[in-house]
């Protein structure tokens, strides 16, 4: 009986950690731009996220750096929406994810916060603290980014974002395809 | 003339320039940012031999997604008189005078309300790169308009009702703004008692340069930017006639009445101050003809301001 306290304890202590394992900041490079009041709406669009913490801007490179407030949660695509709604796009996302010892393969779904995030092109590992994940979606890089890495994988889903046949699921639902 | 334009490109040439589309006197293909309202105060002046004419515009822009916009401007000058003067005097094919405006006392150019303005800019193709992008988009623009127009060359500014639109492409390539807009302008007729100025259709179109001058690296967002712009507005129209109880009616020999078409070389230094406040000043010279309706030199005072909603 003490024993299975301590297995319930230790397994609450671990979806704990599992669940304290987020995304910290985002390095964003938005292309189009060409002046510091454009860069100024993206800043402002940005700002206005529920998660987000602060942004540094790199005004000469046109990246932004935005830091998440902990324990929220992120919605990549709601920053690609801002950016493309202050009138620019996405060229490269770059996150830091503070990861808890998750074993990854190649291909490999990974839940997390309501959303898959499928490895692309990557070798088998274990990741444990801040790792640096680039987003290869549509519109989350540049097109030719996202053509190179649709020809990495043989997963359908790269191509529509969302669980398709190869994702053995039966809910439609969004999938960041990322890699390291 | 040729001293104004090879200064200007030698200036940008010889600094360390930037490419900027934000120009004074068109529109880019980019639109206002989404869920934004943009607020243009518009100022144009000249001077005339007896007073100096002024316009004033206010411009309100609202970015409802990251492709469309739509606007709303109301203007108001001292260009027009109260009726159609009284020495706008023209015969009907019946050889009958016909006097618009029976008011004997002189009228003046009181300062009135103009128009409203409404319009909509689509962005239908956006190609990003890095430090490069090629837009287009669509524009259209419908005009109710208070006051009588007596010349030929129409606008949708605030002389003319009626409706507009055309296309816009901008370029944006390493140190190159380039912008060129082609658009169409269908006047309505004005009205005063039984006669009616029927104008003619108008043709616009415009070729745009743009420069960042200053700063020479982008360190943060209260840093004043200086914009150098180069632009070149074309405009050619149709004849107007009028009609008397629908009769034709036989116009005297009057450039104002005639077709024309004219092009003006507009220089405009640009300032934006905390990347926001944006200060247009800029001048309108002639190239290849003149406009009938504005003395030159024209001079222009934009300021703008986005609030972030």
């Amino acid at each position: 009986m003490k024993n299975l306290k301590s297995i319930v304890l230790l397994l609450a202590l671990i979806i704990k950690v599992e669940a304290f394992a987020n995304f910290i900041n985002a390095k964003v490079k938005v292309t189009g731009i060409t002046c510091s009041m454009c860069s100024n709406s993206v800043n402002k669009a940005l700002s206005s996220l529920t998660f987000v913490d602060k942004i540094e801007v790199d005004l000469e490179k046109a990246i932004f750096t935005i830091s998440f407030k902990p324990n929220q949660t992120v919605n990549i695509d709601e920053i690609k929406n801002k950016i493309e709604g202050a009138g620019f796009s996405v060229g490269e996302l770059i996150a830091d994810f503070k990861f808890e010892n998750v074993s990854i393969t190649n291909d490999f779904h990974y839940q997390f916060q309501n959303s898959t995030y499928h490895f692309v092109n990557v070798k088998n590992q274990k990741l444990n603290d801040i790792v640096a994940v680039k987003f290869v979606d549509k519109g989350l890089t540049s097109t030719k980014e996202f053509k190179k890495y649709t020809t990495l994988t043989t997963f359908k889903c790269i191509k529509t974002g969302t669980t398709e046949a190869c994702c053995n699921s039966n809910t439609k639902q969004r999938i960041y395809h990322i890699t390291i | 003339m040729k001293l104004i334009v090879v200064t200007f490109f030698a200036l940008c040439i010889a600094q360390n320039t930037k490419a900027q589309e934000l120009y004074p006197n068109s529109e880019p293909a980019s639109i206002n940012p989404k869920n934004t309202l943009g607020i243009r105060l518009m100022n144009e002046a000249y001077v005339t031999k007896d007073i100096t004419r002024s316009w004033h515009g206010a411009m309100f822009m609202y970015g409802v997604n990251s492709k469309f916009m739509i606007s709303a401007m109301f203007t108001t000058s001292n260009h027009h008189y109260k009726f159609l003067p009284a020495n706008f005097i023209q015969k009907d094919t019946n050889n009958v005078e016909y006097v618009p405006n029976n008011n004997t006392t002189t009228q003046k150019y009181n300062y009135a309300f103009e128009a409203i303005n409404l319009g909509f800019r689509y962005r239908f193709l956006n190609k990003d790169g890095d430090h490069k992008h090629f837009r287009m988009a669509l524009y259209g623009n419908g005009v109710y308009a208070f006051q009588p127009h007596d010349e030929a060359e129409t606008t949708l500014m605030g002389d003319n009702k009626g409706i507009g639109g055309g296309i816009i492409s901008t370029a944006l390539i390493n140190k190159l703004a380039i912008s060129f807009t082609g658009g169409i302008i269908k006047p309505f007729a004005y009205t005063q008692n039984q006669m009616a100025i029927n104008y003619g259709n108008a043709y616009n179109y415009s070729l745009s340069f743009g420069y960042l001058i200053y700063p020479f690296k982008y360190k943060n967002f209260n840093q004043t930017n200086i914009n150098l712009y180069a632009e070149f507005l074309g405009k050619s129209y149709d004849a107007m006639s009028i009609t008397n109880n629908r009769k034709d009616v036989v116009l005297q020999n009057n450039k104002a009445y005639d077709n024309g078409n004219y092009i003006e070389f507009r220089p405009a230094i640009q300032f934006i101050v905390k990347s926001n406040l944006r200060i247009d000043c800029s001048t309108s010279l002639p190239i290849l003809n003149k406009s009938y309706i504005r003395n030159y030199p024209l001079y222009l005072l934009n300021i703008q301001y986005y609030i972030f909603l």
